[in-house]
C-alpha cells in the first residue's frame, strides 16, 4: 500500500500499473557509472524481488537501470584475508562459491539458509542490503563480520554494513553522489569464528563473530535482528588470547544487556528479548569455544 | 559509450522481448515496467500462471525461466530476454498426456482450490531437474517456498514424492524401449 | 481398557469414485481452471479504490472533480453517488457501498475509480481531495464497552434477527457499542450449589486473515436496471438477494455468475467487491468493470474475531462436570458482517464435548475500529473449543486428574442430546479420543524431560439452520449428465463428491457427470457453501434428483420395453432386466423421442425441519467433530516449541472421496496449528503492522511436523445421503487446545493466550516454577 498522493488515504499500487521508465541495462561497471552520474534519480535494479514490492509502497521509478548483465558485480575473491563479494551474488551463488565456502563456511551456510528457494536464485546480496528492510537476513549476518560496503563512482568508497540504518548517512543522497554498490569485503585474516542462529527467527536472529584484536585480546561482535526493529549491534572485548577463554554465558549477558529498550516489539518484549538474545548468544560462543550445551 | 540499451527506446518506453516459451519462440513489444506476469497472463494468454500476492512471497505465480523458478509477479519482462520460459500449460504432451508431476499431484490430492497448484508444479518441475530422486527434507525445504492455504503441504509433499517415482519409471520405460 | 463402543462401519459397497482423484484434477493441475480473476469482458474497465488512513474519523468533504475529467476515467463513486442505495450486512445491515458520514477503520473504502486502465485509475485515486475530522477511536473490545468511548455507529443500523428456540435469545444493540448479543441457557441455577468446586478463568484468542490465496474479485455488467456479475463468492443467491436489496432492484434482475474459487474459508460470504464494480459499471454506461483487490487489500476488508473467553465451571469432587457458565466479547471490527452468526454459534458452543447440567452462556459481537471480523473456518465453534478445552486441562491440573480420563469421564455418549431440542450426538466421540491419543502413544508413553502430549477434541453443529437446498440432474440421450446445483467449490471438493453421488445413483463412471456453471438464472436455489453443509443438506437434494431422473429413465424404458417397472434396473446407461438382458437406451431414447433425442431432467430438494424446541430454531443436521493429539519438544530457555507429531481426525460418516476427506482435515488443521504457534494480525494501537504477504506468516512446509497425519473416521452415522457428515471446518478446533496442553505437559507452562508464541511459552514456564515452587515449600 502507499499513501495517496493528497494525503486523502492509503491505495493499493500494484507493479502491474507501474508507468514505464526509461530503461538502462549497461553491460560495465563504467557504463553503469555513467548513467547513475547522468540519472541522479535513476533506481538499480537487481533481482528485483524487493524493488517490487517498493513499487506496491509507491516508488516510480523514471530511470531505472538494471545491473543484472555486470558481470563484475558478480565476482567473488579472496585475497590476503580480504573475502570481496559483488553486490550481484545471488543468494544462491553465495551460499556455494567455493571462496566462502572455504573461507568462511559458516557465512556460506547462513547465507544458503535465508529465504526460500525461488528468492535465492533472483536475490542477490546488494538487493537484500539496499533494501534496508528489517527482517531480511544479509544486513545482520555481514554487520556481525564487520563487512564493509564498496561503493564505486559517487564521493564515499566504503562504508560499514552496519551503518545501513544511520541517519543522515548516504540513504538521503542521490545516486549520482553515492555511485554503484559493488561488493561487500570481509576481512577474514583477524577472523577466529563466525555463527548465525536463525531457529527462533523472526523474533530474534543473532550473528555473532570473534576476531583477533590487532595488539591483544579479543572482540566479540554479535547482532540481533528482528522482525519490525533495526538489526543492533552488540560488542564485547574480552581479555582473552584465545577463544576457548570465553565464557559462553556470562559473555551472551554482556552482549545482550547492550540491546536498548527500543529492542523490543509486538513479537517480543525487550525484557524476553534480552534473555533470548543472551541465551542465543551463549549458544553460539559455546559453539565456538568447542563446549556443546548440555541436551 | 553508448548509454542507449540497443533493445529499449527512450522514446516509446517499451521493449522487445523475444523468448522461448513452452518450447515455441515469442516476440513481444511489452512497456519496459512489464513484469513477466503481466507478458504471460495479457501477451501470450498463459492465465494458468497465478497472481496472489504479487511480491514473490506466495510462489503462485512461479515459472520456469532457464531451469530455475521464479515469482513471474517480481520479475521484469525484458529479464527474460533470450530466456527459456515454462508455464504450466507446457508440462502436459502435444496429447494431453499428463507430465508425471501432474499426474502425481492428481493421484495424490495435492491440491485442492488449486491457486497455488501451477506454482507447486514448476517448482517440483525445477527441483525433479536438478535433483530427481529428492529427499523428503529436500523437498520440504522447496516446497516451503511456496504457499498453499489448503492442503496442509503433507499431500504436497507426498505427491513431490511420488512425482520423482513416476518420472523415474518413465525414464526407466524410455531406457527400456 | 476403556469401555468405550465400537463404532458401526458402514456395511455397504463404497461410494464410485470413492478412491480415485478428485473430478477437477486435470483442469487444476493443467492449469485450466477458470477463476474469477480470469474473467475478462469487451471493453472492460478497472477499478481502483481509495481508503481511509484513519481508524475513526469524520468525512467533512470530498472533492473528486478532478478525479472525474481526468482522461479514461469513466465513473466516480463517493457518498453523492450511493444516495438512496442500501447498506448490506447478514443481520445488521450496517455496511454502504462508500463510507458516508464517517470512516470506522483504517481501510474503509472511502472512493472508488472506474477507468480504462489501473495506472489510470490509480492516477485518479490521487486526484480526490477528503477533508477529514479524526475521531477518537477504540480498539479494545472491552474498552469500547466503556460508556465513554466512542459511539461507532451513534445511530443504530437496521437490524433482523431470527426467532430463536428453546433457552436461546438474540437481540441488536445490546449494549454500547455491541452489534448483537447472543444468549443460551438450560438447565437450573441452582445446579451450582452442589458443585464441590467452581472455576473461572479467563482466555484470549487471536485473529488470523483468511488469506485465500485468490484475492476477493469481481467482473460487473450492470445497468439502472440490470445487474450480471462473475464474482468470487460462497453464497451466490444471498449475494442475490443482497444486491437486490442494496441497488432496489427485482431479483430477477440480477444475475450471479461464480466460477471455481481460488480458496474462501468463510471469508467470501457477503459483498466484498461486488457493490463497487456493480455501481462504477452502472456509472460507466453499463461498461464491464473489474474490481480485484490486492492482497494487502484483502487484510483490509476481513477478519477472524479475536475474543476474550471468560469461562466459569462447577464440578463435584470426583471430576464429574455440573455446570458451565460463558461470557465471551468477540471482536467483530467496524462492520457487523457475518458478527451476529459467529456469535450466535460461539456462544451456544461453549458447553463443547460435555455433559453439563447447567449451561448459561452469553456471546456479545463489539464493534471496534479495526477490520470487520466475519465468518472464518471453524466459525466460533475455534473460538469457543479454545476456551472450553483450555480449562478442561486447567482443571485437570488443578484437581490432579488426567487430561484424558476427566474428558473420557464427561464426554457425552453417541446419541446423548447436545442440550434439549438438539440432535443428538452422531459420533463416537470417545473413540474418537482414545483413537488420536493412542496413535501418538498418549498412554503408554515414556516421560521425556520437556516432551508433552496433549489430546483435545471439538465440536460444533454442523449444516446450518434454514439452508434449502436444491439440485437439478439431467441426462442427455447418450447418457452424458449434468449436475446443475450452486455448490461452490472453492477447495474442498465439493463438486466432486456431489457428482460421484449423481454417478452412484444412476450407475455410471463418474467421469460422465459434469458440474455445470453456477448463474443464479439457471441454477436451482441454495442458501450458500458455508457451515459444513456441501455433502449433508446439498448431497440429499443431488441424491433425490438424480434418483429421480432414474425413475423417470425406467418409467420410460419400461413402458417402452413393456418390461415390469420393478423388474429392471440402470446401469451405466443400459437398462438390464431381470434375466441380464440389456437395452442400450440411446436407440430406444431416439424411438420414443424423435431424432433430436431428449433430455431426462429432474429436481430435487432439501430442508431439515424446524423446530420451536431447538434453540437455534432446528435441530443441526450433524456434528461436525475434530479430535487432535499432539506432542511437543518445548526448549525451556527460549520458550520455542517444536511440534513433534499431531495426528488429527474427522468423522465423515461414510467417505465419499477418500483424498477429499483427508485434505479437508488436515488443511483445517494446519490453519489450528498455524494460530497456535504464530500466524496473528498484529496491531500497534489499532494500526495493522502485518497486512502484508511477507510480513503476515501462514504456514509453510516447514512448519508442518514430521510426523502429522490424519485419520478419517467412517462411524456411519451421519444424516447425509449414505451416512455421510460434513468435513472441513471440525479439523481447526481441536490444535491449539492440544498443543497447549502439550506444552503444559511438558514444561507446566499453563497458556492462556493465543498464539502460543516463545515468549508467552518461557513466561509460562516461569509462572509454573514460581507456581509449582511455593506448593513444594509448603508441602
Amino acid at each position: 500500500m502507499r499513501g495517496q498522493k493528497l494525503g486523502a488515504g492509503l491505495i493499493a499500487q500494484s507493479q502491474s500499473a507501474l508507468p514505464p521508465f526509461i530503461l538502462h541495462r549497461p553491460t560495465s561497471l563504467g557504463e553503469a557509472v555513467a548513467l547513475t552520474r547522468q540519472h541522479p534519480e535513476a533506481v538499480i535494479a537487481a533481482g528485483c524481488s524487493d524493488l517490487v514490492a517498493q513499487f506496491r509502497e509507491g516508488l516510480e521509478p523514471e530511470v531505472l537501470v538494471s545491473v543484472q548483465r555486470i558481470t563484475e558485480l558478480r565476482a567473488i575473491s579472496n585475497n590476503s584475508g580480504v573475502l570481496s563479494i559483488g553486490s550481484g551474488v545471488s543468494h544462491a551463488e553465495g551460499s556455494r562459491s567455493p571462496e566462502i565456502v572455504s573461507t568462511v563456511p559458516a557465512l556460506a551456510a547462513a547465507w544458503g539458509s535465508i529465504a526460500t528457494v525461488r528468492i535465492r536464485y533472483r536475490g542477490t546480496l546488494g538487493g537484500n542490503l539496499l533494501s534496508r528492510r528489517y527482517r531480511y537476513e544479509m544486513p545482520v549476518i555481514l554487520s556481525a563480520l564487520g563487512g564493509q560496503m564498496q561503493f564505486h563512482g559517487g564521493d564515499i568508497t566504503a562504508l560499514p554494513v552496519s551503518s545501513l540504518w544511520e541517519r543522515d548517512s548516504l540513504w538521503d543522497r542521490s545516486l549520482g553522489n553515492v555511485g554503484i554498490l559493488t561488493a561487500v569485503t570481509v576481512d577474514t585474516a583477524s577472523l577466529l569464528w563466525f555463527g548465525y542462529e536463525r531457529s527462533m527467527r523472526p523474533v530474534s536472529t543473532v550473528s555473532l563473530a570473534v576476531r583477533k584484536n590487532p595488539v591483544a585480546g579479543l572482540t566479540v561482535s554479535a547482532v540481533c535482528g528482528s522482525e519490525y526493529r533495526q538489526p543492533f549491534v552488540l560488542s564485547h572485548a574480552a581479555e582473552a588470547t584465545d577463544i576457548t577463554e570465553l565464557d559462553p554465558v556470562s559473555v551472551g549477558q554482556v552482549l545482550a544487556a547492550q540491546l536498548p529498550d527500543e529492542a523490543g516489539d509486538y513479537a517480543g518484549s525487550i525484557d524476553y528479548r534480552r534473555h533470548l538474545v543472551g541465551v542465543l548468544c551463549g549458544r553460539l560462543l559455546a559453539e565456538a569455544t568447542g563446549n556443546q550445551r548440555k541436551g | 559509450m553508448s548509454l542507449e540499451s540497443p533493445e529499449s527506446n527512450e522514446e516509446t518506453l517499451t521493449h522487445n522481448v523475444e523468448f522461448e516459451l513452452n518450447g515455441s519462440p515469442e516476440r513481444h513489444c511489452v512497456p519496459t515496467s512489464a513484469t513477466v506476469l503481466d507478458l504471460l497472463r495479457n501477451s501470450c494468454g498463459k492465465q494458468g500462471v497465478r497472481a496472489s500476492c504479487e511480491r514473490s512471497v506466495c510462489g503462485a505465480c512461479t515459472v520456469l525461466v532457464d531451469d530455475l523458478p521464479v515469482a513471474a509477479c517480481s520479475t521484469f519482462a525484458f529479464d527474460v530476454d533470450g530466456a527459456r520460459v515454462e508455464t504450466v500449460e507446457g508440462l502436459a504432451a502435444q496429447d494431453g498426456t499428463l507430465s508425471a508431476q501432474q499426474q502425481a499431484f492428481r493421484e495424490c490430492g495435492g491440491f485442492q482450490c488449486g491457486f497455488c497448484t501451477s506454482g507447486m508444479l514448476m517448482l517440483t518441475t525445477a527441483l525433479l531437474r536438478q535433483n530427481p530422486q529428492p529427499e523428503r527434507e529436500q523437498i520440504r525445504e522447496w516446497v516451503s517456498s511456496n504457499t498453499c492455504r489448503c492442503t496442509g503441504y503433507e499431500m504436497i509433499l507426498e505427491s513431490v514424492e511420488r512425482a520423482a517415482e513416476l518420472a523415474g519409471a518413465k525414464q526407466q520405460d524410455q531406457v527400456s524401449e | 481398557m476403556t469401555g468405550f463402543v465400537n463404532p458401526r462401519t458402514p456395511d455397504d459397497e463404497p461410494i464410485v469414485g470413492r478412491d480415485r482423484p478428485r473430478l477437477d484434477s486435470t483442469m487444476k493441475v493443467t492449469g485450466r481452471a477458470v477463476y474469477t480473476v480470469d474473467i475478462e469482458k469487451p471493453g472492460m474497465l478497472h477499478a481502483k479504490v481509495l481508503r481511509s488512513p484513519y481508524a475513526h474519523a469524520r468525512i467533512l468533504s470530498i472533492d473528486a472533480s478532478a478525479a472525474r475529467s481526468l482522461a479514461g476515467v469513466t465513473a466516480v463513486v463517493t457518498r453523492e453517488e450511493i444516495i438512496g442505495l442500501h447498506s448490506y450486512g447478514t443481520y445488521v445491515k450496517d455496511q454502504p457501498i462508500v463510507a458516508t458520514e464517517s470512516v470506522r477503520y483504517v481501510g474503509d473504502v472511502v472512493a472508488a475509480v472506474a477507468a480504462v486502465d489501473e495506472r489510470t485509475a490509480f492516477a485518479a485515486l490521487d486526484l480526490i481531495r477528503v477533508e477529514y475530522e479524526q475521531l477518537p477511536a477504540v480498539f479494545d473490545v472491552r474498552a469500547a464497552m466503556e460508556p465513554s468511548a466512542p459511539a461507532i455507529f451513534p445511530d443504530q443500523p437496521f437490524a433482523a434477527y431470527p426467532e430463536y428456540g428453546d433457552g436461546a435469545s438474540g437481540a441488536a444493540h445490546t449494549a454500547h457499542n455491541v452489534s448483537y448479543e447472543f444468549r443460551y441457557e438450560t438447565g437450573e441455577e441452582s445446579v451450582w450449589a452442589d458443585c464441590d468446586y467452581i472455576f473461572e478463568d479467563t482466555f484470549t484468542f487471536s485473529r488470523m486473515n483468511h488469506m485465500h490465496l485468490e484475492p476477493f474479485a469481481t467482473v460487473a455488467e450492470a445497468t439502472a436496471n440490470e445487474i450480471e456479475v462473475w464474482t468470487s463468492t460462497q453464497s451466490p443467491f444471498p449475494m442475490r438477494k443482497e444486491l437486490a436489496r442494496v441497488f432496489g432492484l427485482p431479483e430477477n434482475d440480477i444475475r450471479v455468475n461464480v466460477p471455481l474459487l481460488g480458496g474462501g474459508f468463510g471469508a467470501k460470504n457477503g459483498p466484498k467487491t461486488e457493490a463497487i464494480a456493480i455501481r462504477l459499471s452502472q456509472l460507466s454506461a453499463g461498461r464491464p468493470v473489474r474490481y480485484c483487490m490486492s492482497t494487502e487489500e484483502v487484510f483490509l476488508t476481513l477478519s477472524q474475531h479475536d475474543a476474550i473467553l471468560t469461562v466459569k465451571s462447577g464440578l463435584k469432587a470426583d471430576g464429574e462436570f455440573m455446570a458451565r457458565q460463558s461470557r465471551v466479547l468477540l471482536n467483530g471490527g467496524a462492520y457487523a458482517d457475518a458478527s451476529p452468526l459467529v456469535a450466535e454459534k460461539a456462544g451456544y458452543r461453549m458447553p463443547g464435548a460435555y455433559r453439563w447440567k447447567r449451561i448459561d452462556s452469553v456471546c456479545q459481537a463489539v464493534i471496534t475500529n479495526s477490520v470487520p471480523a466475519g465468518a472464518y473456518r471453524g466459525f466460533g465453534a475455534t473460538q469457543a473449543t479454545w476456551a472450553s478445552e483450555r480449562q478442561v486441562d486447567l482443571i485437570a491440573e488443578r484437581l490432579g486428574f488426567d487430561p484424558l480420563e476427566l474428558r473420557l469421564k464427561n464426554t457425552k455418549e453417541l446419541g446423548e442430546e447436545f442440550v434439549p431440542g438438539e440432535t443428538p450426538i452422531d459420533s463416537d466421540l470417545k473413540h474418537g479420543l482414545i483413537l488420536v491419543a493412542d496413535a501418538i502413544g498418549y498412554r503408554d508413553r515414556t516421560r521425556l524431560s520437556n516432551r508433552g502430549m496433549g489430546v483435545a477434541i471439538g465440536i460444533k453443529d454442523g449444516g446450518g439452520v434454514n439452508k434449502p437446498a436444491q439440485a437439478r440432474v439431467k441426462v442427455t440421450t447418450n447418457g452424458d449428465v449434468f449436475l446443475n446445483c450452486a455448490l461452490v467449490e472453492m477447495g474442498q471438493g465439493g463438486h466432486s463428491a456431489l457428482c460421484q453421488i449423481v454417478a452412484e445413483t444412476l450407475g455410471c463412471d463418474p467421469k460422465r457427470v459434469r458440474y455445470a456453471a453456477i448463474d443464479t438464472d439457471n441454477t436451482p436455489f441454495d442458501q450458500g457453501t458455508n457451515a459444513s453443509s456441501g455433502i449433508a443438506v446439498m448431497g440429499h437434494a443431488v441424491r433425490q434428483a438424480a434418483e429421480r431422473v432414474k425413475c423417470s429413465v425406467l418409467d420410460t424404458a419400461a413402458e417402452h420395453l413393456m418390461l415390469d417397472r420393478q423388474s429392471i434396473r440402470l446401469d451405466d446407461w443400459t437398462i438390464v432386466d431381470a434375466e441380464g438382458t440389456t437395452y442400450e437406451l440411446p436407440p430406444l431414447i431416439m424411438e420414443r423421442f424423435g431424432g433430436t433425442g431428449f433430455e431426462f431432467t429432474a429436481d430435487g430438494y432439501y430442508k431439515a425441519r424446524s423446530a420451536s424446541s431447538a434453540p437455534l430454531e432446528a435441530p443441526c443436521i450433524f456434528w461436525e467433530i475434530g479430535w487432535a493429539a499432539a506432542e511437543v519438544e518445548v526448549d525451556p530457555e527460549t520458550g520455542r516449541v517444536e511440534l513433534l507429531q499431531l495426528v488429527v481426525s474427522g468423522d465423515a460418516g461414510k467417505v465419499v472421496n477418500k483424498l477429499g476427506c483427508r485434505g479437508q482435515d488436515e488443511g483445517a488443521a494446519v490453519f489450528g496449528l498455524a494460530q497456535a504457534l504464530f500466524e496473528e494480525l498484529r496491531y500497534d494501537d489499532g494500526e495493522l503492522l502485518n497486512g502484508e504477504a511477507l510480513l503476515y506468516r501462514v504456514p509453510l512446509a516447514e512448519d508442518i511436523p514430521r510426523r502429522f497425519s490424519s485419520i478419517t473416521q467412517e462411524q456411519g452415522h451421519g444424516a447425509g445421503p449414505f451416512g455421510t457428515k460434513g468435513m472441513g471446518e471440525g479439523g481447526m478446533l481441536p490444535i491449539a487446545p492440544a498443543i497447549a496442553q502439550a506444552i503444559a505437559d511438558a514444561t507446566g507452562a499453563q497458556l492462556t493466550s493465543l498464539p502460543m508464541t516463545p515468549e508467552r511459552v518461557y513466561n509460562g514456564i516461569r509462572a509454573a516454577r514460581v507456581r509449582h515452587g511455593g506448593a513444594d515449600g509448603n508441602a
